[in-house]
């Protein structure tokens, strides 16, 4: 097992923690291995880029940050949390209270508007944790504004841009407050222009509220944007950095 | 928003599908209303038709039913003025009680000795006025108009037969008959004799005690008295009445009750075979058994007698709403299936449609029965929906299509038609029982698929995106 990476302040105590991580598809009949004994440590309250090839784990690197797979080997613990010992609806409630998704295509509920998407996530929060309907609908409505989306609030995703609905996506994933927000390739599916003003929009929005971004890309304005990239290769970890070009601070 | 909320938005979604599902839930619905309703007023018919001919209650000696025939001295209850003034006279009964009156069945040979023609028949003898009166019973609201009652009080020696018995005896010219086979001529032996001769001294015998012969036709009807002794009279025949049943039709007569009790116990003898209860409603039976066992209970001779509803007295009514009720069983069973397939099937394509949003919402935090939930609540929806909309349109094209279209049949064992009726707006439970199985079929249907799609793995699931 490699020394576990932490470039940056290794004092703190990470985000996430992952230690001998294996896992493996099963592709028809022939078992591809996806991680091969992954080690690292994610800063905590960071925008972090995991970045690789396709094909190189990233994604799968990512579902497993995001406990919506399960290791074949290896332990991970999200801010302490070892999701290995939760139960199934022990995950799901953990993954609504701490953990934001994007997606790469948005994956928005088409028959809900914007401020309904936005709210959703809030109604999956325990209603002794969560927000009364009214508190929920104006947090909903206050997030699609700090987006950009005020004024779009009642639109249903298909009445929105590529840009507009990865908007929602960001609200959404922060309708809850999380600590880890993870993103799939959020501007794989952007031209690069809005691609950037999303780069730029959760950048600001990971400075203001302190969460922790870890990102699946490629995308090399995203690299640039962040503090910390990660990269793997043929499932392994292969490098971590603090790149070259910093993001302007907000 | 809510998981129904969600459900209804996502059943909008298709709206084509959801609509096709919808109508095949609706017709299924309209059906087992329909076919339910019309069940119901197929029974109240019978029903009527039966109270009307049997009384509500009979009161007989015990083991009438099954061996009154062979022995009316046996089972005749003989001071039954006294028992039917007790029954009406008791304030408990008085209420619930329509008509109280004896008939007499009575067997035997008949005989139209002028042509030469003879056959059994099996007759009841009635007090006419009672007998009009049960026959204008219409306890159950269904506006049918009352049976004509073919015997005359004024004419007491006169009664009616079957169509099939008046073939029988040769009667079709002499009461000018339309519908009257006549015997085919290779059946008729001319050279043998038309009757036995004892048979015909003894119909010889009946001229001299009843009232000569005028113009009316009339039979001879033979029977045994209760001493054992062969005794007839002459019953004029006033008009056939066609039974329903081949074999009773050939046997069926109809007499006053003073002339069958002649042909039975003598010129003085009196006596019952049992005394008919009809009651204002059907509902009153239990009551009514109830009070008049215990007035048999210090009625002298009482506790040799019981009392039968028009169900043991008459099974074959139990025997047509059994057969109706398992044909309704059977329509209501195919109707299940076709919820269950389509309401199976719409929430199966669904899921399959909605593969990446399942991942989405786990990813959320949606637990697995969050999703199952989601699905069979869609199921419920357009099951409640769909069963809701058709029975309020059955019912509505029951009571405003087919009652008032004025269509009429023949019910197995009648001889009359009776109106094609749905009563479904009176049956409130076939209403709901239609409402509440259905969305059940379409809770069940949907859980197979909203169980696929609860075990769905996420990262799977997302891939479909």
């Amino acid at each position: 097992m490699n020394a576990p990476l932490n470039p940056l302040r290794p004092a703190d105590a990470p985000i996430a923690r992952v230690r001998g991580l294996h896992k493996s598809y099963l592709l028809g009949e022939v078992k591809v291995p996806a991680l091969r004994g992954v080690d690292v440590d994610i800063p905590r309250g960071c925008f972090t880029v995991i970045a690789g090839p396709s094909g190189s784990g990233k994604s799968t690197l990512l579902h497993l940050l995001g406990c919506i797979d399960r290791p074949d080997a290896g332990r991970i613990e999200i801010d302490g949390v070892s999701p290995q010992t939760l139960a199934d609806d022990q995950l799901s409630e953990f993954r609504a209270r701490r953990i934001g998704f994007v997606f790469q295509s948005f994956n928005l509920l088409p028959v809900l508007s914007a401020v309904e998407n936005v709210e959703y996530a809030m109604r999956l929060l325990d209603p002794a944790q969560g927000h009364s309907p009214a508190q929920r609908r104006q947090r909903a409505r206050e997030l699609l504004g700090e987006v950009g989306l005020g004024g779009m609030e009642d639109r249903r995703p298909n009445q929105l841009s590529g840009g507009q609905r990865q908007r929602v996506a960001i609200a959404r994933a922060l309708a809850n407050r999380p600590d880890l927000v993870l993103a799939d390739e959020p501007t794989a599916n952007l031209d690069g222009h809005t691609g950037a003003e999303i780069i730029a929009l959760m950048r600001r929005i990971q400075r203001h509220t302190g969460a922790s971004f870890i990102f699946s890309s490629h995308d090399a304005g995203l690299i640039r944007a962040a503090d910390v990239c990660i990269r793997v290769a043929d499932g392994q970890i292969v490098g971590a950095s603090i790149p070259e070009v910093q993001h302007e601070p907000a | 928003m809510n998981l129904l909320d969600l459900a209804w938005r996502n059943l909008l979604r298709n709206r084509r599908r959801s609509l096709l599902t919808l109508g095949a839930l609706c017709v299924g619905a309209m059906a087992v209303v329909i076919f339910g309703g019309y069940v119901a007023a197929m029974i109240n018919v019978l029903q009527t038709d039966t109270v009307r001919d049997s009384g509500h209650l009979q009161i007989m000696r015990k083991g009438f039913l099954d061996f009154g025939r062979g022995n009316p001295e046996r089972f005749a209850i003989r001071d039954y003025p006294a028992l039917i003034n007790r029954i009406a006279d008791d304030p408990e009964l008085k209420p619930m009680l329509r008509v109280a009156t004896p008939i007499l069945r009575v067997q035997g040979v008949a005989g139209n000795f002028a042509a030469g023609a003879s056959s059994t028949y099996a007759g009841t003898g009635w007090q006419v006025a009672e007998r009009d009166r049960m026959l204008g019973w219409d306890g159950n609201d269904l506006g049918l108009p009352p049976r004509a009652n073919r015997l005359q009080a004024d004419q007491p020696e006169s009664g009616v037969i079957g169509l099939g018995l008046a073939q029988l005896l040769s009667m079709c010219q002499a009461l000018e008959l339309r519908d009257c086979a006549m015997p085919p001529a290779a059946a008729t032996q001319d050279d043998a004799p038309a009757i036995d001769a004892s048979l015909s001294q003894l119909a010889a015998q009946s001229n001299a005690t009843t009232t000569p012969a005028d113009a009316t036709p009339a039979i001879e009807l033979l029977s045994a008295t209760s001493g054992g002794a062969p005794s007839v009279v002459r019953m004029q025949v006033l008009r056939t009445e066609r039974q329903g049943v081949r074999d009773l039709d050939m046997v069926y007569a109809a007499m006053p009750i003073a002339l069958a009790e002649r042909l039975v116990f003598g010129p003085e003898g009196k006596g019952a075979s049992a005394i008919v209860v009809q009651l204002e409603h059907t509902e009153q039976i239990p009551a009514a058994r109830a009070r008049i066992e215990k007035l048999l209970a210090d009625f002298p001779g009482g506790a040799d007698m019981e009392v039968r509803d028009f169900k043991d007295v008459q099974p074959q009514y139990n025997q047509v709403v059994n057969m109706f009720s398992a044909l309704f069983q059977f329509i209501a069973l195919l109707m299940g299936a076709v919820t269950l397939f389509s309401v199976a099937n719409a929430v199966g394509m669904s899921v399959g449609e909605r593969v990446g949003e399942i991942g989405t919402l786990r990813s959320m935090g949606f637990k697995r029965r969050h999703v199952r939930r989601m699905f069979i609540l869609e199921g419920a929806l357009i099951g409640t929906l769909g069963a809701v909309i058709g029975a309020v349109a059955g019912a509505l094209l029951g009571e405003y299509g087919i009652n008032q279209a004025g269509i009429t049949w023949t019910p197995p064992g009648r001889a009359m038609p009776v109106p094609v009726g749905v009563d479904a707006l009176n049956h409130p439970e076939l209403l709901l029982g239609t409402v509440l199985i259905l969305a059940l079929i379409a809770c069940l249907s949907s859980l197979w698929p909203a169980n696929r799609a609860a075990k769905m793995e996420i990262v799977e699931a997302l891939r479909h995106v």
